[in-house]
């Protein structure tokens, strides 16, 4: 049986409700998360001031989804003792939110840059080089969202697959800064900030990669953490420990 | 202890316990204790044997009055109501106020004639009253399906779980107010139990329902509040959720963390 089926199948129908509402509410958050980081990328790519300062007000709801959902997990686990896919679910969304949260944090530090950098009047060419960390960024978390929906495994897999080349990029844009400061010293303070926002980028994916495997674990009941990619795809992909 | 506030969050009071020490013989079984139960919801009572919830649920219906050597002192207040009082009508109580044990205890008689076995003493009621009423109980205890096409049987030869669905019918069909559950699942398999927990978050959309259980996990689940019991006194009364999670009294705490009880 699917786990999605599993927990509508209980005999009551309040705690059918409560693990549904659970899992909604951390699907909404992370939806609500990516909307946030869109917005921070798109701040500081259009250079768009009211949009900046949206987005880090808007982190206060990130944190209090957080607060809220934290919450219910543990009246859950409290009232209902719940085991197996139930206890999975719920252990995987306290971590989910948690990586999530920092993910809001993230783009919100995003926002201040994109607000700085209209408020001074920086040279944004400096940041065009991070729009393939951004795609990155805003395409993982995406997929591991779009995972934790569908309840699906090999789905998250492919999420921590595409984590691995992130340092690759990661790596591509710290060499651009390095040219950019070698042809104009004046430039270094401000590319050590893009080197900064690459890093914060990096580490978006690093969270979604963190999100998918919990969702594996959550699917699977399989703890990937610190295992090889090649191990993980033979045990996600054939099913056999 | 016993004179802790406990607060109902908004909801209404249907009983009212106030200043009630209960005595059997000499042995000072309640002491002081004062708590309200909300109306239409369902309230718990835990703790280790001999603490006193049940002699607590039983003074809700005067079970008590059948003993000579059992007294209660103080109010409970059913609707404004001492139910304590000496006037008070012990047959029309127990009719509004019904009661549930834990051995399923259907009569040596038809499931029909075991449903309508309380409410005929207190209605005279039509050929077609009685088969209405009978249904109805039935199906508010989830039983009509099962036995609608043997009536006729006898209760006994009902499972475990469909026994103790009858008892809960056989109540419902008095049309009471408050519905007393004294460790209704305790001889039930895990299944059996489910459904009638179950049952219970159905019934209170109706009824005002107080459930004695020596399982807390079962107070935790069906419940929306919980009064812990010690030695007779009342420890802490409040939301079943918090309770569970950030109980005020450490002695609490240690009861329902297993270091104790």
């Amino acid at each position: 049986m699917d786990l999605e089926e599993q927990y509508t199948d209980h005999i009551s129908r309040r705690f059918n409700r409560d693990l549904e509402k659970i899992r909604l509410e951390c699907s909404k958050m992370g939806g609500f998360v990516e909307t946030q980081l869109t917005n921070a990328i798109n701040a500081l790519v259009k250079q768009d001031m009211e949009l900046a300062l949206k987005t880090i007000t808007a982190d206060q709801e990130v944190n209090a989804q957080q607060l809220h959902i934290d919450e219910k997990c543990i009246e859950i686990l409290a009232m209902r003792q719940p085991t197996a896919g139930d206890l999975r679910l719920i252990m995987s969304i306290t971590k989910i939110i948690g990586e999530l949260e920092r993910i809001g944090d993230l783009a919100k530090d995003l926002a201040k840059l994109a607000k700085r950098t209209i408020k001074k009047e920086i040279k944004t060419s400096y940041y065009i080089g991070l729009e393939p960390l951004c795609m990155s960024a805003n395409s993982t978390l995406k997929s591991a969202m779009d995972a934790f929906g569908h309840l699906d495994a090999v789905e998250a897999f492919h999420v921590i697959e595409d984590g691995q080349n992130i340092n690759q990029k990661f790596d591509a844009v710290f060499r651009q800064s390095l040219t950019y400061m070698m042809d104009d010293t004046h430039s270094i303070k401000e590319l050590a900030r893009v080197n900064n926002t690459a890093r914060s980028l990096a580490r978006i994916v690093d969270h979604s990669v963190n999100i998918s495997e919990n969702i594996v674990y959550l699917v699977k009941g399989k703890d990937i953490r610190y295992r090889k990619i090649d191990d993980i795809r033979v045990n996600i992909l054939s099913d056999e420990e | 202890m016993s004179n802790l506030v406990n607060k109902l969050h908004g909801n209404n009071s249907k009983i009212k316990v106030r200043n009630l020490d209960f005595y059997y013989g000499d042995f000072h079984a309640l002491k002081d204790i004062n708590l309200d139960i909300a109306e239409k919801k369902v309230t718990a009572f835990i703790g280790p044997s001999g603490c006193g919830k049940s002699t607590l649920l039983r003074i809700f219906n005067r079970m008590y009055s059948l003993y000579p050597n059992q007294r209660a002192e103080g109010e409970i207040l059913l609707d404004g109501k001492n139910i304590l009082a000496p006037d008070q009508d012990l047959n029309l109580l127990r009719a509004n106020v019904g009661m549930v044990f834990q051995a399923p205890t259907p009569f040596p008689m038809s499931i029909y004639d075991n449903v309508l076995f309380g409410a005929k003493l207190y209605e005279k009621m039509s050929r077609a009253d009685m088969d209405e009423r009978v249904e109805s109980s039935l199906r508010r205890a989830a039983l009509w399906d099962e036995v609608k096409d043997k009536l006729k049987q006898p209760g006994s030869s009902l499972s475990g779980g469909q026994q103790q669905r009858l008892c809960i019918a056989r109540a419902v069909a008095a049309k009471p107010e408050v519905i007393l559950l004294d460790e209704p699942t305790s001889a039930l398999d895990p299944i059996s139990t489910a459904f009638i927990e179950e049952l219970i978050e159905e019934l209170k959309s109706d009824y005002t329902i107080a459930i004695v259980t020596h399982n807390m996990q079962q107070a935790s689940r069906c419940s929306d509040y919980t009064a812990y019991m010690y030695l007779g006194d009342l420890i802490e009364m409040d939301k079943t959720k918090n309770i569970f999670t950030n109980p005020k009294q450490k002695a609490t705490e240690d009861y329902i963390t297993g270091k104790f009880g």
